[in-house]
């Protein structure tokens, strides 16, 4: 095959480099592009009742199963955004935080539909709770 | 809007495709625009319960990222623990000015081990000859004395020992004035059998705690620092990881009613604390992007 294509280095890095490393865009390499993400690449919110659990199913629009970075604000407030994946917070995070819920993996997941998210909320208050997603255009 | 823009597809696709897999790069499609790639380290000394490294972006907003860890000299890991069947978790955050990694402990500290005694013939009063109960003091004129065993200790022979402290539950204490006065030995045998009949005569570690305590009120507690007699019996040549280890607790002199009484099974009970190993590095790996997620 002719070596044809489109390449961009970085700088300082000669185009005829064979590091990946070295480029920002390479039409060899498969990039990662953003399918979906919120609208106004705002984050979006979710209300979790007191002692409740709450999905959020965003539907991505796409006929695989693609990957996703998700980020969420666990503690209301806080500025500490997470990542995950069912995570847990910082010790000083937890009292007032939700957690992606861990009573069954299940309830977060992308099928070739959707992204489910479920969140539960510990605490004695009803909390609304940002999230912010990136849903990719390759196989997850 | 018209349909222009920059699209390049993969080897042998249309550049009509509809399918997004196929193409490298769309101008109708974002792509994650990367800001650094960063590495931290912390280093988790025995009994730390959190600890965590700090990353500045300088991005003035949240960014996008994508934190790795790197425990044990192992792999890099990006993906967090589940929500439950742990006790320690990796976890990554980010704010408008730093990225947060960080690994914490939901239950105790990293390389600490917490036992109560299993049942109540872990706990001797010598004052009735019973179990179920320590007392020791001075009891309406009268030294008493007890011991304590915690089966299960989880410390390897001749492991470095940080710190050891016997935990001592107020449930119940005397109505007199001033410290108590007391001398706490270990039980120096290898695996110290429960408590069936008096063990105040069995063998007594060379280290001894002499302390006057100042009692708090009850539902509190106290700690008698018992690093030296632990450190006499995880040393000995028979001592094995899981085996119980006792502690012989002898009033020193008390004045008149100032005792103190914990009652096994009921309040908190008596518990051995030990912190112990060495110092462990975890490693932390975290590309940021420029792509915002909130302000």
């Amino acid at each position: 095959m002719a070596n044809y294509g489109v390449k961009v280095t970085i700088d300082n890095k000669d185009i005829s480099s064979t590091e990946p490393r070295d480029y920002v865009f390479n039409s060899a390499y498969g990039s990662v592009k953003v399918a979906k993400e919120p609208a106004n690449k705002t984050h979006e919110t979710i209300d979790v009742s007191a002692g409740g659990t709450a999905t959020a199913t965003i539907a991505h629009g796409l006929s695989f199963v693609p990957l996703v970075m998700l980020f969420t604000e666990l503690k209301p407030g806080s500025g500490h955004w997470y990542q995950g994946g069912i995570n847990v917070a910082d010790p000083t995070d937890i009292s007032g935080a939700v957690t992606l819920d861990g009573t069954s993996d299940s309830l977060t997941y992308v099928d070739s539909t959707n992204v489910k998210i479920t969140y539960s909320n510990p605490t004695g208050g009803a909390l609304t709770v940002k999230y912010y997603y990136f849903i990719f255009g390759d196989n997850g | 809007m018209a349909d222009i823009g920059i699209k390049v597809v993969q080897v042998g696709a249309n550049i009509d495709t509809t399918d997004i897999r196929e193409i490298l790069m769309s101008s109708q499609y974002s792509m994650l625009k990367y800001h650094s790639d960063n590495t931290a380290s912390v280093t988790l000394v025995p009994g730390d319960s959190d600890k965590y490294a700090e990353i500045s972006h300088a991005l003035g907003y949240v960014p996008a990222f994508i934190a790795y860890i790197k425990i044990d000299g192992v792999q890099y890991f990006i993906n967090p623990p589940r929500a439950s069947d742990f006790t320690s978790y990796p976890y990554a955050w980010a704010s408008s000015s730093v990225i947060r990694c960080g690994y914490a402990y939901s239950v105790g500290a990293y390389n600490q081990m917490v036992k109560n005694p299993s049942s109540g013939t872990d706990y001797w009063y010598d004052g009735l000859g019973i179990n179920g109960l320590i007392l020791v003091g001075n009891y309406t004129g009268t030294a008493k004395n007890g011991a304590l065993r915690f089966p299960s200790v989880t410390i390897a022979n001749n492991e470095t020992i940080v710190s050891a402290f016997l935990n001592y539950s107020v449930e119940y204490k005397g109505a007199g004035t001033g410290d108590m006065k007391i001398k706490t030995y270990g039980i120096d045998e290898d695996n110290t059998s429960s408590f069936s009949s008096s063990p105040m005569g069995r063998p007594q570690t060379t280290a001894v705690t002499t302390q006057d305590v100042s009692l708090p009120p009850a539902g509190q507690g106290f700690g008698i620092n018992v690093k030296g007699q632990v450190e006499e019996i995880t040393t000995r040549a028979g001592w094995v990881s899981g085996n119980a280890m006792g502690f012989l607790v002898f009033d020193n002199g008390s004045p008149l009613n100032v005792w103190v009484e914990d009652d096994y099974g009921t309040g908190v009970d008596a518990n051995l604390t030990i912190v112990y190993g060495s110092n462990k590095t975890v490693d932390f790996r975290v590309i940021i992007f420029k792509d915002r997620i909130s302000t």
